[in-house]
Order: C-alpha cells, then sequence, then structure tokens
C-alpha cells in the first residue's frame, strides 16, 4: 500500500515540485507560507492537475500528466478540511456532517442517524440545527472535523484545521485528531505551523521550501 | 411728383409699423415695401402628410428663407390629444375635419376662418410588390391571412371601417392587425408579413416599389376631407398663417398633388 | 433588536439627492393614481377586450420568461465559466437588445423571423407553413428578446460571485457535476436567479415596440396589456389609467415580494 507522488505544479506564479512516498503514516507538511503546502492538498485531493510526472495510488494512476489520466476529485476517496470555507452555507450543521455520506449513496434517514450519533459524542447537538453563519470559527471547524471523519475516507487531507480555535481549546482537538487518524487506513497529510500538532499528532515531517 | 416718392414710404412704413402692433415675433427691414417673415412655427400634422408637407416645408423656405418649418407627425387623433394637453403647435393639419372640430370645441381652435380644406385623399389597398396573392378587389380581401389596418379611433382606421362597410364585407377582428397610425399601417406590409393594408392612396404611392397599389373602386371608396389650422396659442401668427397660406395657393396645391391629393 | 448608531453621516447633498431621485420616480406614478375613476375600474377592467389582454399578457410574459431562462442560463454558465476567445464580444452582442430601441429590435426580429423576407422565418414558411408573425408565439419571441440580457446579466453576475470553495468542498464530499450543480451551485445561485427572473419577466410584461413591429396588434391574439393601453389613451382614457394601474400593481407586488434579495446579497 503505497502513495507516490513525483511531479510538479505549474500554477504561473510558482511551480512546486515535490517527490512524496507515503505508507499508513500521518505526515505533517510544513514549510513558510506561500511555499505551496495548500497546492499540494489540492493535487492530492484532485483539485489540481499535474503539469509532469504522475500520482499513483495503490497500484492506480490517479493522476498523470503524459498520458493525461485523471482521477476527479469527487472519484477519490477523499475528505479535505480547508482553512475557511469549510461548511456548506445553505445546510445546517447535521446535513452538513450528512452530506459525504449522502453523496456516497447512504438513504436520508440512515445518513441523518449517524451524523446525529457523531454530533451526540461530542457534545455538540445543541448545534446540531444552526446554519453555519451561526457557529464561530472554532465550532465551525469542529463540525468540519466531524465531517471529515464521517464516510471512512481513504485519503484525510487538513489544511492547517487547529489554527482558528484558541490555544486551550487546542489539546482536545488534538487528541481527537490523533485517534480518528490513526483510525484510518490511508493516506494523511497535515498541514500545519504548530510544533506541537507535528509532535502529538504526525508520524513524519515533510518540509517544503 | 418728385415728394410723393418718400412721403408714399413713409406712409408704408407707418401702416407697416401699426399693423406689426401686438404680432409678436414678426420683423420688418426699414424702407422695405413687403414684410419679411421670419422665426420658426411647429406644424403638427397627420402622419400621412409627411412627404408632402417635408417638401412643402423646402419651397416655403425658398420664399420666406428666415422662416423654418418644424414638423410633429403623428395620427390625427394623437395630435389633437396632444395640443389639449398642451402641447406648443402653432398649425394642425388633420385628415378629417372632425378632429379640428374636436380642437374648435376645446378653444384651441378659433372657429371664425378654420378650418380650411385644403386636401381630398383616397384609400387604396397596398399589397406585396408583384400582388402574389391577386388581389383585384375589396371582397378579395377576405382570403387575406392578416389585414393590416388602423386603429379605429384613427380617421385611417375610420375611413378603412367605411370602405369595408361599403365593400359589405365582414372580417374578422383575428385576422386584423392595428396599426396606431397610417405609415405604422402600411409597414406591416412593406416590412412586415401583413398580407395587405387599407391605407391613404397617397401612402402607398409613397411607398413606391416596396408596395403594388390596387385601386378601391369610388362605389367603396371613401372622400378623405384633410383640413387645416390656426392654433390660438401660437406664438408665431404670421408664419403660421403664410404657411396656411401657402398650403391653399397654387403652388400648394400643385404640390400636394404631385404626391397624390386629390384637387379640393 | 437594537438599532445601530451609525458612526458617520453622509454629506447632506447626497440626502438631497437621494430625496430628488425619489420625488422624480414617485410623483409621476403618484399621479397616475390620481387619473383613475375608482368606481368604474372594475367595469373597466372586465370588459372583453381588456380580460382577453390581460390574460394574453400573463400567458405570454411566462413564456418568455421561461424560454429566456431556458437560453440564458447555459448562456451565463459560459460567459461566466469558460474562458474563450471573443467572450466580450459575445456578451456584448448578448446585451445588445437592452440597449436598442425596441422597435429597432422588432424590426431585426422581422428580418430573421418574418415569413416574407426573414433568414430563417422564409425556410419556416416554405417548408413547415409556419408563421411565426402576427401570432401569440411572435409575441412571446419579441418578449424573450427584450427579457434575455436582463437575465443573464443576473445570472452572469451570480455565478462569479460565488465562491468556488463551496464547489470544490462539494466535490471533495463525493459530488460528481450534476449533483455540483444541482445541490451547491444553483443552491448558492438562488438569489441572483430569482432577481434575474423577475426583472426578466416584468420587462416581458411591459414590452410595446417590439411586439407590435414583429407580432403586431390583433385583439386577442397579439394584443397584449401595453399595446391595449397605448390604443385605448385615444378612445377611452379613463380604461387607459385603470389597465395602467393593474400593469402598475403587478409589477410593484413582485418587486416587492423580492425586497432586497435582488441586490445578490445572501439575506
Amino acid at each position: 500500500m503505497t502513495l507516490r507522488l513525483d511531479g510538479s505544479v505549474n500554477l504561473g506564479a510558482f511551480t512546486l515540485k515535490c517527490e512524496i512516498a507515503s505508507e499508513n503514516e500521518i505526515i505533517a507538511i510544513t514549510g513558510s507560507n506561500g511555499v505551496g503546502k495548500t497546492t499540494l492538498l489540492r493535487v492530492l485531493a484532485g483539485l489540481v492537475k499535474l503539469t509532469s510526472g504522475a500520482l499513483v495510488i495503490d497500484d492506480q494512476i490517479i493522476d498523470d500528466a503524459e498520458t493525461d489520466e485523471f482521477v476527479p476529485a469527487h472519484q477519490r476517496n477523499v475528505s479535505m478540511v480547508f482553512q475557511n470555507e469549510t461548511l456548506l452555507p445553505f445546510l445546517t450543521v447535521r446535513d452538513n456532517i450528512a452530506f459525504p455520506l449522502r453523496m456516497s449513496g447512504v438513504n436520508r434517514n440512515r445518513s441523518h442517524e449517524i451524523a446525529q450519533k457523531a454530533i451526540s459524542s461530542h457534545g455538540i447537538s445543541n448545534l446540531a440545527n444552526l446554519l453555519p453563519r451561526d457557529l464561530s470559527g472554532g465550532q465551525s471547524q469542529r463540525v468540519a472535523l466531524i465531517r471529515a471523519f464521517i464516510g471512512a475516507p481513504k485519503i484525510v487531507l487538513l489544511d492547517e484545521p487547529l489554527s482558528a480555535l484558541d490555544e486551550n481549546a487546542r489539546p482536545e482537538l488534538r487528541n481527537f485528531l490523533r485517534e480518528q487518524l490513526s483510525a484510518v487506513v490511508g493516506y494523511k497529510f497535515f498541514v500545519t505551523h504548530d510544533r506541537q500538532d507535528v509532535e502529538k499528532i504526525c508520524d513524519r515531517e515533510i518540509h517544503l521550501n | 411728383m418728385q415728394f410723393r416718392r418718400p412721403l408714399l414710404a413713409v406712409a408704408v412704413i407707418v401702416i407697416a409699423s401699426l399693423a406689426g402692433v401686438g404680432q409678436g415675433e414678426a420683423a420688418y427691414q426699414l424702407g422695405a415695401p413687403e414684410k419679411v417673415l421670419q422665426g420658426t412655427i411647429t406644424v403638427s400634422a397627420a402622419s400621412s402628410l409627411s412627404e408632402s408637407f417635408v417638401e412643402i416645408a423646402k419651397e416655403f423656405r425658398k420664399e420666406n428663407p428666415k422662416t423654418k418649418v418644424r414638423f410633429n407627425f403623428g395620427s390625427s387623433s394623437s395630435l389633437v390629444a396632444q395640443i389639449q394637453a398642451g402641447a406648443p403647435s402653432d398649425v394642425v393639419a388633420s385628415a378629417d375635419l372632425s378632429n379640428i372640430e374636436k380642437l374648435i370645441k376645446s378653444g384651441e381652435v378659433t372657429s371664425a376662418s378654420y378650418p380650411k380644406i385644403f386636401a381630398r385623399n383616397q384609400m387604396a389597398i397596398a399589397v406585396k410588390p408583384g400582388n402574389p396573392l391577386k388581389i383585384k378587389t375589396v371582397g378579395d380581401l377576405k382570403n387575406v391571412k392578416f389585414l393590416s389596418l388602423c386603429g379605429l379611433t384613427v380617421p385611417c382606421g375610420q375611413y378603412g371601417a367605411t370602405v369595408l362597410k361599403l365593400a359589405r364585407l365582414n372580417i374578422d377582428e383575428s385576422k386584423i392587425t392595428r396599426a396606431v397610425d397610417a405609415k405604422s399601417a402600411l409597414n406591416a406590409v412593406t416590412i412586415g408579413d401583413a398580407d395587405a393594408a387599407i391605407v391613404y392612396s397617397t401612402d402607398v404611392l409613397s411607398a413606391k416599389k416596396s408596395v403594388t397599389l390596387v385601386k378601391i373602386p369610388k362605389a367603396f371608396n371613401v372622400d378623405a376631407i384633410y383640413g387645416v389650422a390656426l392654433l390660438r396659442k401660437s406664438a408665431n401668427r404670421e408664419v403660421a398663417v403664410a404657411f396656411i397660406n401657402y398650403l391653399v395657393s397654387a403652388k400648394g396645391q400643385e404640390l400636394l398633388q404631385s404626391f397624390g391629393f386629390i384637387k379640393i | 433588536m437594537t438599532k445601530r448608531r451609525p458612526i458617520s453621516r453622509p454629506p447632506v447633498f447626497i440626502f438631497v439627492g437621494a430625496i430628488l431621485g425619489v420625488i422624480y420616480i414617485c410623483l409621476p406614478l403618484v399621479s397616475l393614481l390620481r387619473k383613475i375613476s375608482w368606481g368604474s375600474l372594475l367595469s373597466q377592467l372586465t370588459d372583453g377586450p381588456t380580460l382577453s389582454a390581460l390574460r394574453l399578457s400573463l400567458v405570454t410574459s411566462v413564456a418568455a420568461t421561461v424560454l429566456a431562462l431556458i437560453l440564458g442560463l447555459p448562456l451565463a454558465w459560459v460567459l461566466a465559466r469558460v474562458a474563450f476567445r471573443g467572450s466580450y464580444l459575445v456578451r456584448a452582442f448578448v446585451m445588445l437588445p437592452m440597449v436598442l430601441p425596441p422597435v429597432v429590435g422588432g424590426v431585426a426580429l422581422l428580418a430573421a423571423y418574418g415569413k416574407s423576407n426573414g433568414l430563417l422565418g422564409a425556410l419556416l414558411f416554405d417548408s413547415f407553413g409556419v408563421q411565426l408573425t402576427f401570432s401569440p408565439i411572435g409575441v412571446v419571441i419579441a418578449e424573450a428578446f427584450v427579457a434575455l440580457p436582463f437575465l443573464v446579466m443576473a445570472v452572469e453576475g451570480g455565478l462569479r460571485a460565488i465562491d468556488s470553495r463551496y464547489e470544490e468542498l462539494a466535490s471533495t464530499m463525493g459530488a460528481n457535476e450534476a449533483k455540483k450543480f444541482y445541490l451547491v451551485t444553483l443552491r448558492l445561485l438562488r438569489p441572483s436567479l430569482v432577481a434575474g427572473i423577475a426583472v426578466a419577466w416584468a420587462r416581458a410584461l411591459g414590452e410595446f415596440g417590439a411586439t407590435i413591429t414583429f407580432a403586431g396588434n390583433i385583439q386577442g391574439r397579439t394584443q397584449t396589456t401595453p399595446l391595449a393601453v397605448y390604443l385605448l389613451l385615444e378612445s377611452d382614457p379613463q380604461a387607459a389609467y385603470s389597465l395602467s394601474f393593474v400593469l402598475l400593481v403587478v409589477c410593484v407586488l413582485v418587486l416587492i415580494s423580492m425586497r432586497d434579495r435582488w441586490l445578490g446579497s445572501k439575506r
């Protein structure tokens, strides 16, 4: 079981070149701002195509610049948490969490059930019927993180998920993340500036420059 | 005899000046034997007069270079409505006398010597060039898919209705497209998809090659009598009256007839 | 709800200008109300030709709006999201009916769809016997022609304003292109879409010049409410005012029901 990315992305403004080989591990991606950490995540998610090279996961070609093979984002079993705009603004918290389940074919009632279970076990039942605009930044991130693990994803991409929360809220969520990420059998990439995240959660660090 | 000339000149000047008192913008050249008209007038005229009046205004201007005639063309009934609502105008020329009667009733025209009849017109049928539907008489119009007429409250619409009545032809309203004035009614045939229109023969003649004219026999035809009147609120009576007189003069009549109007 | 105290007030001349603007628009509309004889309003409106004009206007304006949607949504999509050379030219052409005098629009429609000389119209007539002019379909064509630019403008603006990250988010959550469009894009587009539809419909309802030129003025077939008003002005001004009043009320109701939504904000 391997993920191999060896290629580059030319976004006009800059070019990201990297070579990553990963197995079942939690990888921290660090580096200064603008170096391309988010772009790397977007390549893995399928939101950006490689301009050269290839991305191969479990011996399946996911993205190949030479042959123009490309598996689109919705067909990759990927789950992504952005820095902001992480929730669909017109759905309630419960519907947001249930969304990935609905997309994978689970019926309405069952997906609501599963979502409600996750909501209760995290003690945010009071938020279940609220819309994202009524939540604080930290609350939105919590909901997004709950949603991230609801569908049993194989690739988990986190882009500074805890930076919107204040210091004392982080340890609890760090535990949550470590638990959930360890339970995922797949590829986990965690962009962060926080050394605590790197040390407490991740197995390995890739520093981009 | 030698002192008579200057005396005559002085007399003319005095009389001319007296006659000019209270008349507004007419101006006089000192020592000139005739007064020179100047100023601008607005003439509200039926749309069927568009081409002929523009020509007449040109000729009028040649004889009175310091004058200018501005036109406001439309259906006679809409012109009346505008004048009654206060639109500034000096002369009104209508395609029937009843509209001028309306203005006399409402006081915009003083009935002393108006309306003056200055032209007569008749109706004709306009069809697509080459007369593809082979329309020879009014009766043939019953086979037409869409007939273009003016609205019933407009003179040319009333004349059209009279023609159909005289020919004992009843055409269903669902086949009639009604235009706001004669020109638009004709346009429905020239650029649109109407098969025929009943409008003034002068309009059909002006359209030249873009339509073919089918005559309406006297028995079914109407006499459209055109009247012209001076508006009481005219700001330049002199020029307005001169224009009206030009219309009924030999020259004016000749020009009108060259456009297809009938002798009064 | 507590009222917020403004930090600063706009200068006086802005208030004056705004008040003048309101008066400029409202005065003619309010003056129109004065001219109506309320007693005979109902009888004037239920008169045969008037009723058929109202009914025709309702049916054709809705049909025209639907046509504008069918053609305008894809067009707005392409203009907003597909980069191609000359897109600015296409956009300029699509906006033309908005700035063109309506009668000119009517003449142009004749040149294309007229049965006698129309580029396409003559073909339609000769091959299938189909005549678009002087028919209610012709009215719909004329109304849609003038209404389409308004719809395209509103929808293109709305599409451009959508944060693409929401659509990307949906993709990462497993939504394919179709689901993404229906569940996310359309939902985010809703305020602009509603505004575009309302404005397009209002424009179609009030259309006169193109309609009378292309579809003619046949009572019961193509005489829409604006055409009826125009003819009534000469024969029965009172009835004309009453009919204008109906148009006015309908448009005001539509605009009020949209409230602020057509400013494009997510209220």
